[in-house]
């Protein structure tokens, strides 16, 4: 084993190896790294100091825990269906009445399963100390992907006319929808408390675009893949650049 | 009302998150003693961040209040270490940010660590290796310090600071490879 080793076996984090204790008695650079890092009992804290600390804080109400993962991830469920459903049933279900059974499989069961994953990374933004989800980056990524290769395959590229005049109501409509979605999720991660303000503002941005675009998804008549994948899935890019920026702002450095 | 024993208990992982547990329930003495018990490691968690040890107390004392307001957010059952330290790096991050606001500098690898407050038996030791993590970088020190000093296994350093396994030991690994560097040792 050679130094190099040695400092993989340390990150590693285990009890030391036969090979690494081999290493430390022949090695006096190892040796000296080691006994620095050797840990020391906690230097005492000031009686006062403690005190301080102890007078400080509020009275110790009684306080409900946070609900189960289960439970959060069913609210913000929840949430984004009655959202969806209840704009598109303002704006009418023109998108969903004419596709057929098949077309709707294809097209909603994506929808519905990132609507899912991203209500699933809920708990790990609210609580402190949770185990990491996957970032609402790449669910961003892959949610876009994905229903982009779905609707390729189900429409045709292109054929309508005014691509950019039909495309601009949608794209302004979706982020619309992200922007009154983002209020109501800025509301529940209120009720935990964020310790990643970055990934919560890009959480916050994906999701509600996500909205948008299952909205649109629900409204919106228009069959061809070219204008869902520039007009639709271009919320993303929009509400993601803009969670990026708002991220930034609220925590400019880690 | 959850009983608590009066005599001074182990700081065993189920005995803290026991504490926490109660703490919720409105326990003002397991408040007390959940403070009692992790302010020392806490401290020595600010103390290798920020300049001296005022500054640390500070910290430690804006974390305890922090703690205090985001307890409904402690799952009973899960560790409590991750979950303390995940609001403890939070506490760190605003203080540096609102400092930076109001100063213009920072100073990078700042070893003007005070030892004046600290007992004499410990100082020097505490000195070395304090000054050792200052001089790496930002989350190469935090890696180290929670892994090292704090004593947290690889999944709860992850947790508190929201990263991988993976990345955690990556930063470990560099980490070691700095301060060899800095010993002047050749690997």
């Amino acid at each position: 084993m050679n130094c190099s080793d040695f400092n993989r076996h340390l990150a590693e984090n285990q009890p030391p190896s036969p090979e690494a204790t081999k290493h430390v008695e022949t090695c006096a650079g190892c040796r000296a790294m080691l006994n620095v890092l050797q840990i020391q009992p906690d230097p005492p804290l000031s009686p006062e100091a403690l005190r301080r600390i102890v007078d400080s804080l509020p009275p110790a109400r009684p306080v409900n825990p946070l609900p189960s993962d289960r439970v959060l991830v069913a609210i913000a469920l929840v949430l984004f269906a009655v959202f969806c459903l209840g704009v598109t049933a303002l704006v009418r279900f023109s998108g969903f009445q004419i596709l057929d059974a098949a077309q709707r499989l294809l097209y909603y069961v994506p929808v519905l399963a990132f609507s899912l994953l991203f209500a699933n990374a809920l708990p790990g933004l609210i609580i402190p100390g949770a185990k990491v989800r996957p970032s609402p980056g790449i669910l961003a990524v892959a949610s876009v992907f994905v229903i982009g290769a779905a609707v390729s395959a189900l429409f045709p590229f292109a054929g309508q006319d005014q691509f950019v005049a039909q495309g601009i109501p949608c794209l302004r409509f979706g982020c619309l929808c992200a922007i009154a979605f983002s209020v109501i999720m800025a509301f529940l991660l209120r009720r935990g408390y964020v310790t990643n303000r970055r990934s919560a503002s890009l959480w916050t941005a994906c999701f509600a675009a996500f909205s948008g675009i299952a909205i649109l998804s629900l409204h919106c008549p228009i069959e061809y893949s070219a204008h869902i994948i520039v007009w639709h899935l271009g919320v993303m890019a929009v509400c993601a650049f803009a969670g990026l920026v708002i991220g930034r702002v609220l925590e400019p450095q880690r | 009302m959850t009983e608590i024993d009066g005599r001074p208990e182990p700081d065993s992982e189920s005995n803290l998150a026991h504490l926490m547990a109660s703490y919720q329930a409105g326990n003002a003495t397991a408040a007390a003693r959940l403070a009692e018990q992790l302010s020392p490691r806490l401290l020595r968690y600010f103390t290798a961040q920020v300049r001296n040890v005022q500054e640390a107390e500070d910290l430690l004392q804006d974390c305890w209040l922090r703690v205090h307001k985001a307890r409904h957010t402690y799952r009973p059952g899960e560790p409590l270490l991750p979950w303390i330290y995940a609001i403890a790096r939070r506490t760190r991050i605003d203080r540096y940010r609102k400092v930076k606001r109001i100063s213009n500098h920072e100073v990078a690898g700042d070893n003007t660590y005070d030892t004046t407050a600290d007992p004499a038996s410990i100082a020097g030791r505490e000195t070395g290796i304090l000054e050792l993590l200052k001089t790496l970088p930002a989350q190469q020190r935090e890696a180290l310090m929670l892994l090292k000093v704090v004593g947290l296994s690889l999944e709860e350093v992850a947790r508190a600071t929201g990263t991988s396994v993976g990345a955690v030991k990556q930063r470990a690994h560099r980490a070691y490879a700095t301060l060899r560097r800095l010993f002047g040792v050749e690997q």
